[in-house]
């Protein structure tokens, strides 16, 4: 039997996106900061941010305030946790920083809806 | 993957380790309470029945009136079946202060303890006992209360994305439920790694989701403050039930109603439930109320239910969180998991088992690390610090934590501040272990520091038998033979399982690579 590696590529879109580490260290270093940066600043933006659109989409939707703002800090972990796993999983820097744009006007658009609605 | 499972587990897994030792033994904070004050172990067992129940509030209810007639409110926790024990306290702020033998006081309130039989139990001696260790694993103790909380927060989230992105590298997820190499070095570390992560996987992130929910109004606000702008309270207030408001005093004298009869309608409406508290609101006044809080060791959720009765006529006048929102229910359910108040006995058991299986999930992990660096060509500059934080965390905080239940029966009885005195004896044994292990990360220094923990946890009980006040091993049926017992042969378990591990550690002929960490 073949021994495991910790480090074995299964995640075969990290290593793409990492291709670039045989470029210099330094570039490769840049990279990890940003990307680590994004995981942890902007997934916690993006997190209260979803948190915040689901409670007000929840109280839009007929629920108690009390309990859509219980609702929506209960799922915020697995978010954030989402948010964190796919920055570092994105393939380019590119993409990573255009979806979380994209994701985040949706985001204010929908709660600026429900709360007009509501 | 690979990469941030390995950098999120290295960044944060010393810490983690801390809050899952001592979070561990949080699930015994009753147990140790117990055990850590002798002076109480000589009383006769509170039964924690229905009938038991009415008897302890008849005797507290007796022992009030002796003591505290005039006070604002009393409160009684009946025993439990941990707690073989009433405790009773009252506030001081209408009427006198502490009667004979009353315990110690505690800001405005004053408390003081019954057995089984209704007699004052003895002054016990000062100390945190359990609730240290379920305190400091989520404040960390000496820093600021918001800084510690955050930290342990930040840790917790680190170990949901270590697992999720651990499982993610997983490729033989299944496979690795039954590989187990031993006696391969590395390759031990880690299939033992993989098979604590993957076969306790659901108690894992139990622990550490359920664990973030606890402090999520801290971490996590923003839906508050979208819905809640001016006022948080109003949230608190509206999601978590609270305890009544004290009734307005009528001035008219009343005799209170007998508490046996409201406690058998709490039991009927709770399914059979036991009580966890009994308040007497204006006791002796016309406007007396009763409000009967449940024990919650028989459901999952730590929902606060309770009811409340007219004392003096004994009619009941509302109950509360019977049927909780979905998402409060949730909630309550998250947190009742963590605080396993649930749990009988062998559960209990497994609970504990499962938080050490996450101790060993982290420990093999790191010293996965440490023994990869050791075996490159170019060690990397960080090992020796690593190595040390190893044995500063495996090794010398189980022999604190042992330190400090030495300290609580050789510390003076009447010494000032004496908590504080065991805690601080505690954080001084493990800085020192600690210094010894920065100085010296030997193998050696594993052995010596795994064998001094194992002698230490057990000989406690030997400590427990010369310690406890003579007349606790009198009695065939008091508190020092049941529970306390249970919890020696418990401590004695932590020494002989360090005890293993020291011995393995032995230098010798034995397959070094079996234990080499």
């Amino acid at each position: 039997m073949t021994p495991p590696r910790i480090a074995r590529g299964s995640a075969a879109r990290f290593a793409a996106v990492f291709a670039a580490m045989s470029a210099p260290a330094a570039r490769w270093r840049w990279q990890v900061a940003a990307r680590a940066l994004t995981a942890i600043a902007g997934g916690y933006a993006l997190t209260a941010l979803a948190a915040s659109t689901l409670a007000v989409l929840a109280v839009a939707l007929g629920l108690p305030r009390a309990e859509a703002a219980l609702a929506a800090m209960l799922a915020s972990f697995s978010l954030y946790c989402g948010a964190i796993v796919w920055s570092f999983g994105a393939a380019t820097l590119a993409r990573l920083w255009a979806t979380l744009a994209i994701v985040t006007t949706l985001l204010w658009m929908v709660r600026a809806v429900a709360l007009a609605l509501g | 993957m690979a990469w941030l499972h390995t950098w999120t587990g290295l960044l944060a897994g010393w810490l983690l380790l801390v809050i899952c030792i001592t979070g561990s033994a949080a699930y015994y904070r009753d147990e140790i309470s117990l055990w850590m004050q002798p002076e109480w172990h000589a009383g006769v067992l509170a039964r924690a029945t229905p009938d038991g129940q009415q008897e302890a509030a008849r005797q507290a209810l007796a022992q009030l009136q002796r003591t505290a007639p005039q006070a604002a409110s009393w409160i009684i926790d009946l025993p439990q079946p941990r707690k073989p024990y009433t405790e009773i306290s009252w506030t001081s702020a209408r009427g006198q202060r502490a009667g004979p033998g009353a315990g110690r006081p505690g800001g405005s309130f004053e408390s003081a303890a019954l057995d089984g039989a209704g007699r004052l139990l003895p002054a016990a001696r000062a100390t945190r006992g359990g609730g240290f260790f379920a305190v400091f694993h989520f404040t960390l103790h000496y820093l600021p209360v918001l800084w510690g909380r955050w930290i342990v927060s930040i840790a917790t989230m680190v170990m949901l994305v270590a697992l999720v992105s651990g499982v993610i590298t997983h490729r033989r997820l299944f496979a690795d439920f039954f590989t187990f190499r031993t006696g391969k070095g590395q390759r031990s570390w880690l299939d033992a790694h993989n098979a604590l992560g993957v076969l306790a996987l659901p108690y894992h992130t139990m622990i550490c989701y359920s664990g973030l929910v606890t402090l999520m109004l801290l971490t996590m606000p923003a839906a508050v403050q979208q819905l809640y702008p001016d006022n948080r309270g109003d949230f608190v207030r509206a999601a978590l039930p609270q305890a009544p408001a004290l009734v307005a005093a009528s001035g008219r004298p009343a005799m209170l109603a007998d508490p046996a009869a409201v406690l058998t309608q709490t039991a009927r409406h709770w399914n059979g439930a036991l009580a966890t508290r009994l308040t007497v609101q204006r006791p002796n006044d016309a406007a007396a109320r009763y409000i009967v809080q449940r024990n919650d060791s028989d459901k999952l959720s730590n929902e606060r239910q309770s009811m409340a009765f007219d004392a003096v006529t004994g009619t009941l006048q509302g109950h509360s969180g019977d049927t909780p929102p979905a998402a409060a229910q949730t909630r309550s359910t998250l947190v009742g998991l963590h605080l396993g108040r649930f749990a009988d006995p062998l559960l209990r058991a497994l609970l504990f088992g499962s938080g050490l299986g996450a101790c060993a999930l982290m420990a093999t992990g790191m010293l996965l690390w440490t023994v990869r660096a050791r075996q490159r060509r170019r060690p990397p500059a960080g090992l020796r610090l690593a190595e040390s934080m190893n044995i500063a965390t495996i090794a010398a905080l189980p022999a604190a934590m042992a330190a400090y239940f030495w300290l609580n029966r050789l510390l003076p009885l009447a010494m000032a501040r004496r908590p504080a005195a065991e805690i601080d004896g505690f954080f001084i044994a493990w800085g020192l272990l600690a210094l010894a292990a920065l100085a010296w990360p030997a193998r050696a220094m594993w052995m010596a520091q795994l064998l001094l923990g194992a002698a230490l946890f057990a000989t406690l009980p030997v400590l427990n038998l010369l310690t406890t006040p003579a007349p606790a091993h009198a009695a065939l049926l008091d508190i020092g033979t049941g529970l306390v017992a249970a919890t020696d042969a418990g401590l004695l378990l932590c020494g002989v399982l360090l005890g293993w591990a020291g011995w393995r550690l032995r230098p010798g002929p034995a397959p070094l690579a079996k234990a080499a960490p």
